[in-house]
This record gives structure tokens, sequence and C-alpha cells, in this order.
């Protein structure tokens, strides 16, 4: 049964394109891509803080981003920067940064501050500006969060989160920091820029932050864009996984055919729709919801015909995940508001069955979660392409407004 | 747009045909999880827009739409406690307010390093909450089982 299900896992690679781990597109040959707009990227249980605690990082995907004083040459590279195409902007653990950065300041003089929101939980620091170096690009003095900064250190007033600074706050955040390398220019956006979301502060002082709106100039961006060139968007690159992994390496390659080694060759182009994602067709239903992510660790989509770990009581490491009594092949369509599509198959395998099994597993290709309550019998038209949707592709994600051979940003391809 | 201004009203089409009555209050309801509805002032901070309220067999649904362009429904039983809470659009609702007396709960859950960036579920027996989504594209909803009422199903929690 295991020998079959690892000549169906090779042989479904092979159909979407497996050449080697990190192969080149684009005309280039094979092997791993270099030149100045290459950076190398692993996949692995994440810095020591994380890779020693009970959950060592799954399917998280980490880079080494250089940072310096703006217009020096005074630096830092600072390791296990989750890439994350799911944001936008450049963020550091305070604990990981030992540089000292000037201050991000609006037109009054306040310093600029976000409770940034993530759905595990809201991050809180000021702005700091920073050269962003990665590879040979450079993003020159860029508004770079610091969270829990103690110059600025959350207030249980800002309703930010938990209210409070965690004892290991890189084991809490399961990386040094974030890169946002995600289609859309600034984080926030639009719905930001007219306040009332408590999601961006301005500073009068290091315990004075008060909510508001901020202008799209002040909010954290995409360093990308910022880039002299290469600057239409990433070209992602990770090797294949046929089951799970220790470790796996990639890269992560600035601009869309911007160079000879990350052109869209035989990729496909997917926009998004009018809610700003992808749609997916899973058993016969259209999800609106559909999104490309390298910073989710699972495959997440609703289906009440696959047991969910722990839902019936029972002991579970992965509450949230899938737990089917066998490996499941299954197959949704991707499809971009251009009317592009594209079947994957994927794989469903038990949660259980890989964490707590003693060997380090930073890696599992076959690892979903339910997306819904994990009750409901509804399907409400979300399916997350995390991280595994990555293992043995190539990905580009085109930032908005930028213009590449396809077209102008945003959208996806692969 | 002026963000003071009311938002439009969204019609709801995912309404079933047990629907027995429909109306639009113009006072925005603040609600909270396992509290009872009450009606009050504009919160400058909190939410503040206008407010659709449904009433189907047994519950009602109170409709507001947040500064940020964001949905927020809340569930209320016929004795007026808030049982469940959902929510659909660019940033996520305060969850101090929305969740009240469970935020504690919610939180100590989102610390989970197990969940990733973009999905959070909490599993209690008085509080079930499945968070997912990112910025620009939340969602979510929050209920507690004790408080459901009789022959609800929490597939009708949209």
């Amino acid at each position: 049964m295991r020998a079959n299900l690892i000549a169906a896992l090779i042989g479904m690679l092979c159909v979407v394109g497996c050449g080697g781990g990190g192969s080149s597109v684009g005309g280039g040959g094979g092997g791993t891509p270099s030149g100045a707009n290459v950076q190398p990227v692993t996949v692995d249980s994440g810095p020591s803080p994380v890779a020693t605690s009970n959950s060592p990082a799954v399917n998280t995907l980490y880079t080494t981003v250089r940072v310096c004083v703006p217009g020096t040459s005074t630096c830092q590279d600072i390791d296990h920067i989750q890439v994350d195409t799911g944001s936008s902007g450049l963020r550091i653990i305070t604990t990981a940064l030992t540089l000292s950065l000037p201050l991000q300041k609006d037109s009054n003089g306040n310093v600029v501050a976000e409770c940034t929101q993530f759905v595990d939980g809201s991050s809180w620091g000021p702005f700091r500006l920073a050269d962003i170096k990665i590879s040979g690009e450079i993003a020159s003095n860029q508004a770079v969060q610091i969270i829990y900064d103690p110059a600025y250190p959350i207030q249980t007033a800002y309703a930010c989160g938990t209210g409070t600074t965690p004892a290991n706050p890189v084991q809490a955040f399961g990386a040094n920091g974030i890169l946002g390398v995600g289609p859309f220019l600034q984080d926030c956006g639009s719905s930001c820029v007219q306040g009332g979301g408590g999601v961006y502060y301005t500073c009068t002082s290091g315990t004075a932050c008060t909510t508001g709106g901020m202008p799209l100039a002040l909010q954290i961006t995409n360093p990308v864009a910022a880039f002299a060139t290469d600057n239409n968007g990433v070209l992602i690159q990770l090797g294949a996984v046929g089951g799970t992994a220790s470790s796996v390496s990639g890269s992560l390659i600035f601009g869309i055919g911007t160079q000879g080694n990350n052109g869209l060759g035989n990729a496909k182009v997917f926009t998004f729709n009018q809610s700003g994602n992808l749609s997916t067709t899973y058993k016969n239903t259209s999800l609106s919801r559909g999104f490309i992510d390298s910073g989710s660790n699972a495959y997440y989509f609703t289906d009440p015909t696959i047991h969910v770990c722990g839902i019936s009581g029972e002991t579970t490491k992965a509450p949230g995940f899938f737990c089917p009594s066998g490996t499941l092949n299954l197959s949704a369509t991707i499809m971009g508001g251009n009317g592009t599509s594209s079947a994957i198959n994927f794989n469903v395998t038990n949660a259980d069955s890989l964490f707590g099994t003693g060997s380090v597993i930073a890696a599992a290709s076959d690892l979903a979660g339910s997306s819904a309550s994990i009750t409901t019998a509804s399907l409400n038209g979300a399916f997350d392409w995390g991280l595994p949707f990555y293992f043995g592709r190539s990905v580009y994600t085109a930032i908005e407004n930028q213009n590449t051979s396809a077209g102008l940003g945003p959208y996806f391809a692969f | 747009m002026n963000p003071a201004s009311a938002k439009a009203i969204r019609v709801l089409g995912w309404l079933t045909a047990g629907v027995l009555a429909s109306q639009v209050i113009c006072l925005p309801a603040l609600a909270t999880l396992g509290e009872d509805v009450a009606t009050v002032e504009n919160d400058r901070v909190q939410m503040k827009a206008q407010l659709r309220t449904t009433s189907v067999a047994g519950y009602t649904v109170h409709e507001i739409e947040t500064p940020a362009n964001t949905i927020v429904r809340e569930y209320v039983s016929a004795s007026g406690k808030v049982f469940a809470v959902s929510w659909s659009g660019p940033l996520l609702p305060d969850f101090r307010q929305t969740l009240g007396r469970y935020f504690d709960e919610y939180n100590n859950a989102a610390s989970s390093p197990r969940a990733g960036r973009r999905h959070l579920s909490v599993e209690g027996t008085d509080l079930v909450v499945n968070s997912h989504g990112h910025m620009r594209a939340f969602y979510g909803n929050a209920y507690v089982p004790s408080l459901l009422p009789p022959n609800f199903s929490v597939a009708d929690i949209q």
C-alpha cells in the first residue's frame, strides 16, 4: 500500500512539472538558479527558540534578511524571517534586532505604530526605518515594524491582542520576523486610511499612542516594490516533498520577467476576482474565497466528510487539522478572475500521524486543516492553498499596479 | 466616501423562507457574546454603522457594517442572549468587545503556534471560535454551545 502511494505521489509530482528541486524557468537550464535577484530560502523547524520548543515549525518558509541603518553600511543579518505571500512588509521581533534604527514619524512628528492583525494573534510595534537588503536587491529607507519594541511598549488600553508582551516573543511568533511579499502594496490599504479599525496608531510618547487613520504613504509596504529593479513581484521555487521532510530548500527570486531566471515561461496567470481572491471549485462547489499563501502551513478548506482531529473528543496534537483514517487523494480547480483554470491534485493525510512521532518533521506535503466551524455542515466559500502548494512548483506573485509581461498585478501565476 | 456617513444596507441574500419580519433600525446595537443584547450610543472606536435586523424562527440576526467595511452578525435568542457572532471583511472586529468574558479563552488559544498565521480554531466546551484569513480578507465565527436555541444548526451561522 505504501509503495503504491509513493509511486502515485511521484507520478503526480512529475505531472506538475518536476525537474529536480529548484530548477529554473523561462529558458534557463536546469539546476539551482543564481544571480543578484536570487535569495535562498528554507523550510525547517525554525529559529532555536521555536525548533527546541514543544511546537517546532511545520511548513514554514524562512530566509535571511539584511537590515541596515539607512544610508550606512551598519547592518545586521537576521535569519529565520518567514517568507509570506499573504501579507506585505517586513516585521522583526525586537529581541532578534540588535541594530539601532531611527523611528518613522508622520508629518506631525509623531511615531507611527501598528497593531498588525494576524489570525493567530495580533502583533504590536512601532515603525523604524531601515535599508532592506536581500540578495543583491536594496529597498531604501523602508518602514519596518519592530514587534514588541520596548521603547513603545504595548499597553492594555491599545486593545491589541493580549495587551501584553510574551515572555518569549520569537517562540510565540514562530520566527524572528516576517517578510510580506504578497500581491498588495500596503498591508492594509484603504481600510486603514479612514481609521476605526484599531490597526494604525500615532504615538506622542512611548506610552501614549492613539489609533486613527493612516495615509497609504505611511503604511508598511511590500519592500519588493521599492527595489530599483526586479520590483514587480516574486517567484518562489521549492523542492518537491513526497510526504514529509526534515528540511526543504528553494529560492525566492525577485522580479517577474526581468531577468533570465524569472520569466513566466509556461506558467498560467490567475487574476483575482472581485473580492480580491481566487476561486476554487472543490467537489462541484465553487468557492469564492481562494488564495495561494506561503504563510499558511497547510491546505485549509471545508469538507464535512473528512474527520477533524479531536472533534469527537479524542486526544489530538493537531486540533482543527484533518485526521482521515487513510490518506485521501483529492482534487480542486483554481480559477482566476480572468477565467484561467487549473486542476490541482493533492493528498490529505492524518495530521496526528505526523506530529509527535519523535522524528523532525519540518515539511509535510499532505497536511490539511478545516477552514470552517468544526461542526458546521455548510461550505463557506474558502480554500487556502498554503505552503504545500509550493512544494515542487514555481509560483509567481505579481504586485498590484506593477507592470509585467502578462499585464498589471495583482495576480498569481503557476 | 465620508467614513462617518451611514453605510449602505446590505441585502442578505442568504435569507431562507423562514424569515418572519425584516426591519431596519437606525440605532446601532452593541452586543457581546453571551450577554444580553443592548442598544447603546455610538462608540466611535468600536462598531459604528447602520444596523439591519432580521428575525428568523427562534432567533434574530443583527447585522452591522463597521467603518472598516467588516460585516459583523450577532445572533440573538428569543430571550435576548447573544449566542453567536460572525464576521467577514478586511479587518478583524474588536474581540474584546465581541467576545466579552470569552476573550481570555480566545486569547489563550491565539498563542498556539501550531495554527499558523491564517487560521485559528478554539474547541472549548463553552466556546467555539473559527477564525481565518489575512488582512484584507478575514472571516470567522464564535458561539457558545450551551446558548444555542433549540433546533438551531451551527450551519446557519453565516
